[in-house]
C-alpha cells in the first residue's frame, strides 16, 4: 500500500467530535465568529454614538468633537490600515508554504466551510456599509447642519466599514488563492468573481471622495435621491460577483463528492 | 453558555436596553462651518426673541424676528436669484415641534416666494416634545443655497407629568395623537406581508435542499421547471397558487377596510405663496451705508468697521444695533441674545448729514465663528445697520465692508 | 411513454445523500447571503427613492408609485435570476422583498427612531413582499424571464402600491391646520423639523396644468409599470452579467 503522506501544518481537519469540517464549532466556526465580530462592532459603536453624537458631534470645531469623533476617526483608520496588512500578508506569508501541499478530501471541504465563513463576513459587512450606516447618515444629515466630512455617522461608515469592506474582499482573495489552489490558483489567472466584488469595495471607497466635494461644492441641501450619490448604488451592484463565489466553490464540493465516489468505487473493485 | 459569555451577553444587553432612553443635552449646530460668505451675505437676521427658555412636553413658545433676503445676496448662489425659501426651526431633531407659522403677518404652512432685497416678518409657534436641553435657532432655507441659521438659544424642555402628546384636529373634527396615529395598524399590515414573505420562503428553503440542486439545474434548460426531475412537483404549484389568492384576498380586505375607515382623502398638498410686503420694506428709507472698510486685530480680538452712513430723513436717526449672520451687537447694555459694541463719535445722525461711524467691538466670536479665516474665498464682512428714526419708523441698511487682512 | 436514462439519472440526483453537502451549507448560504442581498436593495432603494420611501409626505400620488417601484424590482430581479438558475425556486424577489424589509426596519427604527427621535408613523417604510410574491408566482408560472419581466413587473408595481396605499391611506386624511385644509402627513412633515431638508425639496404632485380630470394617480401607475419594466431588465443584467457570467472565468493578462 502506498505510503500516506503527512498532513501539511495547516491541513486542520479535525477528529474531535463537533469538530469537524462541516460542524458549526469546526469548519463553520469561521462563519459564525466572523459574522458575530462585525455586527457587534457596529453596534459598539452605535451604542457610543447614542451616548455621545448629538452632545459633541455637531459641532466640529469645537474640542469634545476633537476628543471623542477625530480621535475615534484617527483610531479606525490606524486600526483598520494595521489589522489589513497585517492579516493580508499573514495570508500570503502562510498560504505560500502551503499553497501545493496535497490535501485530503476533508481538508478541502473544510477549506471550502471556512471560505464560505470569510464570503459570509463579507456580506455582513457589505450589510453594516450598505444599509446599517447609510440609513443612519440619511437619518444624520437630514436633521443636522453638514459641517465636516467627519461627521459621527460618516466616521464609523466611510472610514471604517467601507475600509474593511477592501479588507474582506482582498483577503477572501487570498485565503481562496492559497488555500482553495484548485478553484483559485494563481495559475488559473485572476478571477473574475473576484475582480467585481474587490472593485466594488475598492470603488465605493472612491466615490467617498467625489461624496464629500459634490456636498462642499454644490452646497445642497440633504436630499438622497440625488445623481451625484448614484455612483454609490452603481459600484455596489459590482458586489454581484459574491454569488459567483458561492458557485465556484459548490461546483468544486460537488467535484470532490465525484472524486470520493469515484475513489470508492475504485476500492470497491479492488476489494472484490 | 458558560457564566463568563452570559455576564458578557447581559451587559450588551442592558447597554443596548438604554439605549433608547439617553437624553443628551446638545450644543451649537456646527454652523461655524460653513463658510463665512455664505452666513453672513445670505440671509440678515433682526430683532430674534425666544419667548421664553423653559418649557414643558407639549407647552409652546416663540420664535420671532425679522430676516432678510440681502441685498448683497451672491451671484454665485441659486444662480444669484433666490426665488423660494422656506422658514423654519433647528434644533437636534424634532426634539421641538414647529405648530404654527406666520410670515409677514399670514400663516404660511410651507415654501414661500422669496426675493433679493424681500424682508420676512417672521414668527414660530414651537412646542417642547422630547425633555432635555437643546439648543434651537429659527433657519431660513433658500433653495439652491441651504438652510442658513439665525441666532441660537438654549431651551430646556422639561418631562410633563401628564405625558406627552401631540393633538390635531382631522377635518371631521375627530382629535388625534399625531404622535402614534395609526401606528399599530401600519405595524401589523407590514407584518403580515412580511410573515407572508418568510413562510414563502420558508415553503422553498425548509423541506427541500437547495445547494444540492445545483447538480441537477446545470444539466437542464433555464425555461423549464424540472417538473419531470421533482425539483418542482404539481402540489408545489398548488401551494403556490394559495399563497398567491391569499396574498390578493388580503389585499382586497385591506383595500376595503382602508375605504371604509378613512374614507375621505386627498393627496398632499404644496402651498407656496408670495407672503405679504411687511410695512417695513415699503416705509420710507432715511438710512443709507456705503464705503465701509473692516479690520480684524487678532492680538487684542478688536473688530473695527468704519462706515458711511447717511440720514436723508427729517428727524435724526439713532443705530441700535449691528447684526451679521446669526450675532447681534447693541450699542449700551446687550440682551440674552446680543453681544456688546461700541459707535463712535456718536450712535445718533442728524437729519441731511452724512457721518462716518467707527464700530468696534472686544469679542473673541469673529474667530470663534470662524467669519473672518484668511483662507476663505471672499473677504467681506455683510450685515444690518438697524436705525429708528425715534418717531416709531424703523430702517434696516444693509452694509458691505471689505475686510483688510492681517496675516500676522 | 418510458422514462429515459437521463431523467432517471437526474431524478436520482434531485435526492442524493452526499459525504459533505448537508443542510448546513444551505443554512449558511441562505443566512449570510439575506445580508448583501437586503443590503444590495436597501442602498438602491435609498439612493434612487429614498426620500419619498422615508416620509409620508413624500409618498404622493406623482413621483412615488414611478421612483419607488424602479428602484426596488431591480436586485430582485437579479436574484430571480440567479435563484431560478442555480436552485430551480420562484423565490428571488421574495428573497430580497423580506431581506429588504429587515434592513430597512432596523435602519428605521434604530436610526430614524432611536438615534434622531422621529415618530415611526411619520418614517415607516413601504413593504415590497406582497409585490414580490406576484412577481416569483409569475416566474413559477411562465418559467420565462421575458414574460415576467412584463407581467410580472406589471403585477409587480400594481400590487406594490395596493400594499402600501393600505397603511398610507389614514395620513392621507385632510386636518385642519394653520388655517388650511392640509393633510395628516403634511402636518407630519412640517411639525417634525428636518432642518437640512427644507420643505421646498420635496418632489411631489404639487398642481398641475392638466390633471386629467383627477386621473394623475392612474396615469402614474401606468408609467410605474413602464418604468419597473425597464428596472426589471436592469436586474437581469446585473444577474447574468455581474453574478453568473464571472463563474469559473479567469483574466489571464491582469
Amino acid at each position: 500500500m502506498a505510503q500516506v503522506a503527512a498532513p501539511p501544518t495547516e491541513a486542520r481537519v479535525s477528529d474531535r467530535p463537533g469538530r469537524g469540517p462541516i460542524d458549526w464549532l469546526g469548519g463553520w466556526r469561521t462563519c459564525i465568529v466572523g459574522c458575530s465580530v462585525f455586527l457587534l462592532l457596529a453596534i459598539a459603536i452605535r451604542i457610543f454614538q447614542q451616548f455621545t453624537a448629538w452632545k459633541y458631534g455637531i459641532d466640529a470645531s469645537s474640542k469634545n468633537f476633537a476628543l471623542y469623533y477625530r480621535s475615534l476617526f484617527i483610531a479606525e483608520v490606524v486600526g483598520v490600515t494595521v489589522a489589513t496588512l497585517w492579516w493580508w500578508g499573514s495570508l500570503v506569508r502562510r498560504g505560500r508554504t502551503l499553497v501545493t501541499a496535497k490535501i485530503s478530501h476533508a481538508e478541502e471541504v473544510r477549506r471550502i466551510a471556512v471560505f464560505w465563513g470569510l464570503v459570509g463576513t463579507t456580506s455582513v459587512i457589505l450589510y453594516i456599509m450598505a444599509s446599517f450606516w447609510p440609513n443612519q447618515d440619511g437619518s444624520w444629515h437630514q436633521t443636522a447642519v453638514r459641517d465636516t466630512a467627519l461627521t459621527p455617522s460618516h466616521i464609523p461608515m466611510f472610514y471604517l466599514f467601507f475600509p474593511l469592506g477592501i479588507t474582506f474582499t482582498v483577503g477572501t482573495y487570498l485565503f481562496g488563492r492559497y488555500w482553495l489552489p484548485k478553484v483559485y490558483g494563481a495559475e488559473n489567472g485572476f478571477p473574475w468573481s473576484f475582480f467585481l466584488l474587490i472593485a466594488a469595495s475598492v470603488t465605493e471607497l472612491m466615490q467617498v471622495a467625489m461624496n464629500e466635494w459634490g456636498h462642499s461644492l454644490w452646497i445642497t441641501e440633504e436630499i438622497f435621491a440625488v445623481p451625484f450619490h448614484w455612483p454609490f448604488v452603481l459600484y455596489g451592484w459590482l458586489a454581484a460577483g459574491i454569488f459567483a463565489l458561492w458557485a465556484e466553490t459548490l461546483v468544486r464540493l460537488l467535484q470532490i463528492e465525484g472524486e470520493i465516489e469515484q475513489a470508492a468505487g475504485v476500492k470497491e473493485e479492488e476489494v472484490a | 453558555m458558560r457564566r463568563r459569555h452570559r455576564r458578557l451577553l447581559g451587559a450588551v444587553l442592558l447597554a443596548g436596553a438604554l439605549v433608547v432612553s439617553i437624553s443628551p443635552a446638545a450644543q451649537a449646530h456646527g454652523e461655524k462651518s460653513q463658510e463665512a460668505f455664505l452666513r453672513m451675505t445670505s440671509v440678515g437676521w433682526v430683532d430674534v426673541k425666544f419667548s421664553q427658555d423653559h418649557v414643558k412636553q407639549g407647552e409652546t413658545f416663540t420664535i420671532t424676528g425679522t430676516a432678510k433676503v440681502l441685498d448683497a445676496w451672491p451671484t454665485g448662489l441659486a444662480k444669484g436669484a433666490p426665488n423660494t425659501g422656506f422658514i423654519s426651526a433647528i434644533a437636534p431633531g424634532p426634539v421641538v415641534i414647529v405648530k404654527e407659522r406666520t410670515i409677514n403677518g399670514v400663516s404660511a404652512p410651507d415654501r414661500i416666494d422669496v426675493h433679493k432685497g424681500g424682508i420676512y416678518e417672521f414668527s414660530l409657534t414651537v412646542a417642547g416634545r422630547r425633555a432635555g436641553t437643546w439648543h434651537v435657532h429659527p433657519s431660513f432655507s433658500v433653495k439652491g443655497a441651504g438652510t442658513l441659521l439665525g441666532p441660537g438659544m438654549w431651551i430646556t424642555v422639561e418631562k410633563n407629568p401628564a405625558g406627552y402628546s401631540n393633538p390635531i384636529t382631522l377635518d371631521n373634527g375627530k382629535t388625534i395623537n399625531l404622535e402614534n396615529y395609526q401606528l399599530p395598524f401600519t405595524w401589523i399590515w407590514l407584518l403580515i406581508t412580511f410573515v407572508i414573505g418568510v413562510a414563502w420562503m420558508i415553503y422553498w428553503t425548509v423541506p427541500k435542499r437547495t445547494v444540492t440542486n445545483l447538480a441537477v439545474t446545470s444539466q437542464i434548460p433555464l425555461n423549464t421547471d424540472g417538473m419531470e426531475y421533482g425539483l418542482i412537483t404539481k402540489r408545489d404549484h398548488r401551494n403556490m397558487n394559495w399563497f398567491a389568492i391569499g396574498t390578493a384576498l388580503l389585499l382586497v380586505v385591506g383595500w376595503l377596510y382602508q375605504a371604509a375607515a378613512f374614507p375621505t382623502k386627498m393627496p398632499q398638498q404644496v402651498i407656496q405663496f408670495a407672503p405679504p410686503q411687511p410695512a417695513i420694506a415699503s416705509a420710507p428709507q432715511f438710512a443709507k451705508a456705503s464705503n465701509a472698510t473692516a479690520t480684524y486685530d487678532r492680538g487684542s480680538k478688536t473688530f473695527t468697521m468704519n462706515v458711511d452712513v447717511t440720514n436723508s430723513g427729517k428727524t435724526a436717526m439713532t443705530l441700535k444695533e449691528f447684526t451679521t449672520t446669526n450675532l447681534n451687537f447693541v450699542p449700551g447694555t446687550p440682551g440674552p441674545l446680543d453681544r456688546q459694541m461700541q459707535v463712535a463719535p456718536t450712535t445718533t445722525v442728524d437729519p441731511g448729514a452724512t457721518t462716518k461711524l467707527t464700530l468696534t467691538t472686544h469679542d473673541s466670536v469673529w474667530q470663534d465663528e470662524h467669519l473672518l479665516t484668511i483662507g476663505g474665498a471672499q473677504l467681506e464682512v455683510t450685515g444690518i445697520l438697524v436705525f429708528d428714526d425715534g418717531g416709531g419708523a424703523r430702517n434696516l441698511a444693509e452694509v458691505q465692508a471689505i475686510m483688510q487682512p492681517q496675516f500676522k | 411513454m418510458a422514462t429515459d436514462a437521463k431523467t432517471l439519472e437526474l431524478r436520482e440526483l434531485v435526492n442524493k445523500q452526499y459525504r459533505y453537502i448537508d443542510r448546513k451549507w444551505d443554512a449558511v448560504f441562505w443566512i449570510t447571503a439575506i445580508f448583501v442581498v437586503g443590503a444590495a436593495a436597501d442602498i438602491t432603494k435609498q439612493l434612487f427613492a429614498g426620500d419619498w420611501d422615508f416620509w409620508t409626505d413624500w409618498k404622493d400620488r406623482q413621483w412615488w408609485p414611478i421612483v419607488t417601484p424602479f428602484a426596488i424590482i431591480i436586485i430582485g430581479s437579479a436574484l430571480q435570476y440567479i435563484q431560478w438558475l442555480a436552485w430551480r425556486f420562484p423565490t428571488g424577489m421574495t428573497y430580497t422583498a423580506v431581506g429588504l424589509f429587515l434592513c430597512t426596519f432596523v435602519g428605521r427604527w434604530v436610526q430614524w427612531g432611536a438615534f434622531v427621535y422621529y415618530p415611526m408613523n411619520y418614517v415607516w417604510p413601504a413593504t415590497m413582499v406582497a409585490a414580490a410574491i406576484f412577481a416569483d408566482w409569475v416566474l413559477l408560472k411562465t418559467k420565462s424571464f421575458i414574460l415576467t419581466s412584463v407581467i410580472g413587473a406589471i403585477l409587480f408595481s400594481v400590487t406594490w402600491w395596493i400594499s402600501n396605499y393600505i397603511p398610507l391611506a389614514p395620513y392621507l386624511q385632510p386636518a385642519h391646520w394653520m388655517d388650511r385644509i392640509v393633510t395628516v402627513a403634511d402636518v407630519q412633515g412640517i411639525e417634525y423639523i428636518h432642518s437640512q431638508t427644507p420643505e421646498y425639496l420635496r418632489i411631489v404632485e404639487h398642481g398641475s396644468l392638466r390633471t386629467f380630470l383627477g386621473e394623475t394617480q392612474y396615469v402614474s401607475l401606468v408609467f410605474g409599470a413602464t418604468v419597473a419594466i425597464a428596472g426589471y431588465w436592469i436586474g437581469q443584467f446585473i444577474g447574468r452579467g455581474l453574478a453568473i457570467w464571472p463563474i469559473g472565468r479567469f483574466i489571464k493578462r491582469w
